[in-house]
């Protein structure tokens, strides 16, 4: 006899009565589920019986209730308010990271709020996140390479808040910038969002602040191994009678990085031989700040948001190797300043009902220095003798300038149609300037270039059925105008052909998709056709050493994902969720630096690149509030695509894959908190990780007896915290210890980073 | 707009090719190579065995060691195998093309290193012989110029990092020890600031003099252009003193891989009665380089006015004794290579009394132009030439007998790869 399916809908409020959107409506025992709609209102089609329905959402506490079905029913839920809850991560309770992976879009996120208590490293968070490789070249502060889905470098752009990082200062990055203001992050692989209005050819990052409504002070203070510091200090003060809110923030970070290099070369003179030796690093200080401060208003008549942002930026960093370990640095070092002045606008509702419109304007005085004036050699024992040259070109002094004055606009359109249809519009100018002169080194030439870019996106998105189908198409236009005067060398730069100030216009688009019928299974699928622009050092010259390419294409690259995830709940408190995704980049006219004609002198030219394809899967299990579980593993194989040598024959390169980049690598991590432990309101959390990365070869892998080859060494890393909270997360200390077991690890080749380190963090949060 | 085959150095010569001849078949004005009657080769076996650079990808220049592998084989006639570094040769990282070598060893101020480093290759594996850490003056990979003073004694030479003086360490090539070191007495030419990064230095057994070529740049850096035609310094190898005056040549601009001594291209060789030949060239013009052979005859300080033979089809960019008065020189045609072309690279035989060329010829055909202007495909020993070609049919060997004059192939390459470097090695 057929069962008789019955409809049970309701609707989800807070306890003053609001409605709850997007709260999980789950069946016990069964992977029947959804999700309010914004209204908070809900519908679940079922066969006629008993069943027992929970509602939970962040920052609520869970109800459930026992329903007998024998005919549509009506339940609502009225869900109370939980402080301990809203400093959780429960994918069951779909947190706006959860939310974000179930868009269309390949993205991955990264929820940073519930575990910014132990949280010291954000390259090493986002390291453990499917599909994306961060390659460290030492300890805190050292230079990194994160990848996504293989494509890193100038192919990767980063965000905070919708906003190009690089206004804070061309020094600000996921290796220093305050974790405590970070709510979440996104990682966008392949296919970028239009709003996010950039030439991002791989992906982008984006880290988004937290916004808190009431006054707050959030004060850290961390000490670690290698003699780390790291004070992060943010605010938010509402005066209530004008309704101004000033937010500061202040983020310093300190480390004389001396951890041990092991097995170094040191010389020994009575054997006349270089033997290993363990010996610390002795230049290697780091120092940086990010101070801003916002003022502005919320939820006036005239604007929703009303800021204006000052942010200064400082890094020192001592220099202690060049690009493998063997060469040693004892003075050299590089420093950074900006000063960075922005104002940002937002109102719903602008001209029209339904629109919102967000606007910022924001200029850059960027001005970093590399110092490299000592005439010495130095060695692992931190002896030098007296040389007469520099340290790292081997040539005269230098004290050599980089001035990047950036100036960007940002206007953001997003009207919201009905509750099926909204429409994005996305406009963004950026000129950046780039002012290089050395004070001491006359053999280098100066330079003075200016690129402006314009990126227009426009995205049209449309849901059907409750949200079941999401479809979003988006078409970018990228306009890079540049006034080429040079006219020596046209023959070998190509300016006759580009003369003058001109215009080019390039296009870019995508399509994503995501289908969920059912809860445990949806798909989704996404496709961008992308583009990076051109560098004015890659279009321009040095002046000097690389000539001039004034006809160079953008690079180029068709990105397709393909995915399925879905969210099963056990029994009641469990929640497992799982996603698989496959993708492909083609990138073509792949801008590199080729030598040319005369010895020594380059030119970046326009040659065929690679074609990666790859699997990534991961895992989330959560057990009620207490566990969350994750483990993820990515396999990507990027194969060469240039077939020819420059002498016309075929390359023996072409189809292998590409050397020196991590292939098969995976990431997992469990966490268990307690409640109420010795003392009300309080927590404690255990949590532990664990990072793999497979062997891979520096060099082409077919070629070369096997045993000749250098290889760059598997990792295997484990690193374990626990956080004691109290009163609800308002005094918090954590101790973390990363590397426990004190492998030797590389990203490079050559390019030790740190072994086992602690590091103790007290946080306050009061608001 | 051009896109030329890797241009990676005119820098590059070779030490190394000269060097190995010393040792056992004697390349300089000694024992020339090629003049012992042209049977040598059947002493060969087993005494020594060839080196064949191959680098994958890119090229193996400017100190990119990352990608070149090296393939030893025996023998390079044509009944070897296909020559293939699919799963075999060694990895040559951390070192790169740019060596020294003599013997059985070679020799590099390696790149991210701050130190001399003597090492071998056998079995697939490279295998340090001796190291010794930079004491007193300190040098940068691949920017040097060397000379061999005797057998064991390797004195290497280059400007400072101001490039305003000349440096010089001699060390004892068996044990890697620092002999001496100084700083040449050598002053900046007129209107100069700084010299040239390295220079070209050579030794003349027979007169027993180091001869030095450089110039000045009016300043550092590219921009900088030469003040004069190049000078030459003779230099007393045994207390470093630069002796008389040094001369501006009359008859060229600049030397032949004047900017990173003869590392990998060689440009300098001697004749049976100890006469110098540099290759050198003069720019004509944009698109040509006017190559040039000069000569200081045995005893001189300076260039012999009266000889000066032209290559007016381009540069010539290495040059290695034959014997019979006969030398095999590597020339571009620079017309060749403004059109864009990929292949513009011969081999000829040079009648050094005449200055009469004659390409390389295989069955009564010019074998084709070759890529790889930065190229050493070349070896003399046991009374043969070894040269490896990269036209755009074929990379193989074509192994050209000194006494008769005849060519025959000898072994294959494979293709796909770079091949750089053909160096011959003591067994």
């Amino acid at each position: 006899m057929a069962q008789v399916v019955v409809t049970l809908s309701g609707k989800v409020t807070s306890s003053d009565g609001s409605p709850v959107a997007q709260a999980t409506l789950a069946v016990e025992g069964t992977s029947c589920g959804t999700y309010s709609d914004n209204n908070g209102n809900y519908t679940l089609s079922l066969s006629e019986g008993k069943y027992t329905v929970s509602a939970s959402f962040v920052g609520f506490k869970s109800q459930k209730k026992n329903i007998e079905l024998d005919g549509n029913k009506v339940v609502n839920f009225v869900l109370q308010e939980d402080a301990v809850g809203l400093k959780d991560v429960e994918i069951y309770a779909k947190s706006k990271s959860q939310k974000l992976r179930e868009s269309s879009f390949a993205v991955n996120a990264l929820d940073v709020k519930p575990i910014v208590n132990s949280l010291n490293n954000l390259n090493e968070l986002v390291n453990r996140a499917s599909g994306i490789k961060v390659r460290q070249e030492g300890g805190v502060g050292s230079d990194f390479d994160l990848s996504i889905n293989g494509m890193s470098g100038n192919s990767v752009r980063y965000f905070i808040d919708g906003v190009p990082l690089e206004t804070k200062g061309s020094e600000v990055s996921l290796a220093n910038i305050p974790v405590n203001i970070i709510d979440h992050i996104e990682m966008y692989k392949g296919v970028v969002p239009s709003y996010l209005g950039s030439d991002a050819l791989g992906g982008a990052i984006n880290i988004v602040t937290k916004k808190e409504k009431k006054n707050y002070l959030d004060v850290s203070y961390g000490i670690g191994s290698f003699h780390t510091h790291k004070v992060d200090m943010n605010a938010q003060i509402v005066f209530p009678k004008s309704g101004l809110i000033v937010r500061p923030t202040v983020g310093v970070n300190y480390s004389k990085n001396d951890y041990m290099m092991k097995g170094v070369e040191v010389w020994d003179e009575s054997v006349r031989k270089y033997v290993p030796s363990d010996r610390k690093r002795f230049h290697d200080d780091y120092f940086s700040l990010l101070a801003q401060v916002e003022v502005g208003v919320k939820g006036k008549s005239w604007a929703d948001d009303f800021f204006v942002t000052a942010s200064y930026s400082k890094i020192n960093k001592e220099l202690q190797t060049g690009s493998i370990q063997t060469k040693v640095y004892g003075m050299a070092e590089r420093q950074g300043d900006a000063y960075n002045i922005s104002a940002q606008y937002r109102k719903k509702d602008f001209i029209l009902k339904g629109l919102q419109m967000q606007s910022i304007l924001s200029h850059t005085w960027d001005h970093s220095l590399t110092v490299d004036t000592a005439y010495r050699v130095y060695d692992w024992n931190g002896d030098y003798i007296e040389s007469s040259r520099n340290e790292i070109t081997g040539r005269e002094k230098s004290l050599r300038h980089y001035k990047r004055p950036t100036t960007m606009f940002r206007s953001n359109w997003d009207y919201r149609i009905n509750q099926h249809h909204s429409v994005n519009l996305n406009y963004l100018v950026n000129r950046t300037g780039n002012d290089r002169y050395d004070d001491v080194d006359d053999s280098f030439v100066p330079s003075n270039d200016i690129v402006c870019k314009h990126i227009i996106g426009l995205s049209y998105n449309q849901q059907f059925l409750q949200n079941k189908i999401e479809n979003t198409f988006f078409v970018k236009d990228y306009i890079n105008h540049l006034n080429i005067r040079q006219t020596d060398l046209y023959w070998q730069t190509g300016s006759d052909e580009v003369m003058g100030s001109n215009t080019n216009n390039y296009w870019g688009y995508g399509v994503g998709t995501r289908v969920k019928f059912l809860e445990p299974v949806a798909l989704k699928a996404s496709f961008e056709h992308s583009v990076r622009l051109p560098l004015a050092r890659e279009l321009l010259g040095n002046g000097s050493t690389i000539y001039a390419n004034t006809a160079l294409d953008p690079e180029r690259s068709d990105n397709v994902n393909v995915g399925a995830f879905g969210t099963w709940h056990p029994a009641a408190g469990h929640s497992l969720y799982y996603e698989v995704n496959g993708f492909i980049r083609f990138v073509d006219d792949y801008i590199q630096a080729v030598v040319a004609e005369k010895e020594g002198m380059m030119q970046y030219e326009n040659v065929p690149a690679v074609h990666i394809k790859g699997v990534e899967g991961e895992v989330r299990y959560s057990w009620k509030r207490n566990l969350q579980c994750m483990a993820n593993v990515s396999w990507q194989d990027a194969r060469d695509q240039r077939k020819y040598k420059d002498d016309g024959k075929l390359s023996a390169t072409y189809l292998n894959r590409v050397p020196n980049r991590p292939w098969l690598f995976g990431a997992a991590e469990a966490n268990y908190t307690f409640y109420d432990v010795l003392l009300k309101n309080s927590t404690l959390r255990l949590g532990t990780s664990y990072q793999w990365v497979h062997w891979y070869f520096l060099t082409w892998e077919a070629y070369g007896a096997i045993e000749s080859k250098a290889r760059i060494p598997a990792q295997h890393v484990i690193n374990a915290d626990i956080t004691y909270s109290l009163e609800n997360g308002k005094y918090n200390i954590s101790v973390s210890c990363d590397n426990i077991f004190d492998k030797l690890v590389y990203d490079h080749y050559k390019l030790q980073k740190p072994g086992r380190s602690f590091f103790l963090k007290f946080r306050m949060f009061l608001n | 707009m051009k896109t030329k085959t890797f241009s990676f150095m005119r820098f590059l010569k070779t030490g190394m090719l000269a060097t190995v001849l010393f040792s056992f078949v004697a390349c300089s004005n000694d024992t020339p190579n090629g003049g012992d009657g042209g049977d040598g080769s059947s002493n060969l076996t087993g005494k020594v065995h060839f080196d064949i650079f191959m680098s994958v990808g890119e090229h193996g220049g400017m100190s990119k060691g990352e990608n070149t592998i090296v393939k030893s084989v025996d023998s390079l006639t044509s009944n070897q195998p296909l020559i293939d570094i699919q799963g075999s040769g060694v990895e040559l990282n951390p070192y790169t093309i740019e060596l020294i070598s003599k013997g059985k060893y070679y020799y590099q101020v390696p790149s991210g290193k701050t130190q001399f480093t003597k090492f071998r290759i056998v079995n697939n594996k490279i295998e340090i012989v001796q190291e010794q850490p930079f004491v007193k003056n300190t040098y940068t990979e691949r920017k040097y110029t060397h000379a061999w003073l005797d057998d064991k004694t390797l004195l290497i030479m280059a400007a400072n990092g101001d490039a305003d003086k000349i440096i010089w360490t001699k060390l004892n090539a068996e044990d890697m020890t620092i002999l001496a070191e100084g700083t040449l007495d050598l002053p900046l030419p007129e209107g100069a600031v700084v010299f040239t990064t390295t220079g070209i230095l050579t030794y003349n057994d027979k007169v027993g003099k180091l001869y030095y070529f450089y110039y000045g740049k009016d300043k550092s850096g590219r921009k900088g252009v030469p003040t004069s035609n190049f000078l030459t310094a003779v230099i007393n190898p045994s207390d470093m003193k630069v002796e008389d005056n040094p001369i501006v040549n009359s008859l060229a601009g600049e030397m032949a891989g004047s900017s990173y001594g003869q590392l990998m291209q060689e440009c300098v060789t001697y004749d049976e009665e100890g006469n110098l030949y540099l290759a050198a060239f003069t720019e004509v013009d944009d698109d040509l380089e006017q190559g040039q052979l000069l000569r200081i005859n045995n005893g001189e300080s300076d260039f012999d006015a009266s000889y000066n033979i032209l290559n007016n089809e381009g540069k010539i960019c290495t040059l290695q004794y034959l014997g019979n008065g006969k030398a095999l020189i590597y020339s571009e045609n620079a017309s060749l290579y403004s059109q864009g072309a990929a292949y513009y690279m011969k081999y000829s035989i040079v009648d050094l009394k005449t200055g009469e060329r004659t390409p390389l010829t295989y069955n009564g055909e010019e074998v084709g132009y070759s890529s790889g202007r930065f190229s050493q495909r070349s070896v003399v020993v046991g009374g043969k030439a070894y040269i490896g070609v990269n036209t755009e049919t074929s990379t193989c060997i074509y192994i050209y007998d000194i006494a008769t004059g005849t060519t025959e192939k000898g072994a294959d390459i494979a293709q796909g790869y770079y091949f750089d470097v053909l160096r011959v090695v003591e067994n």
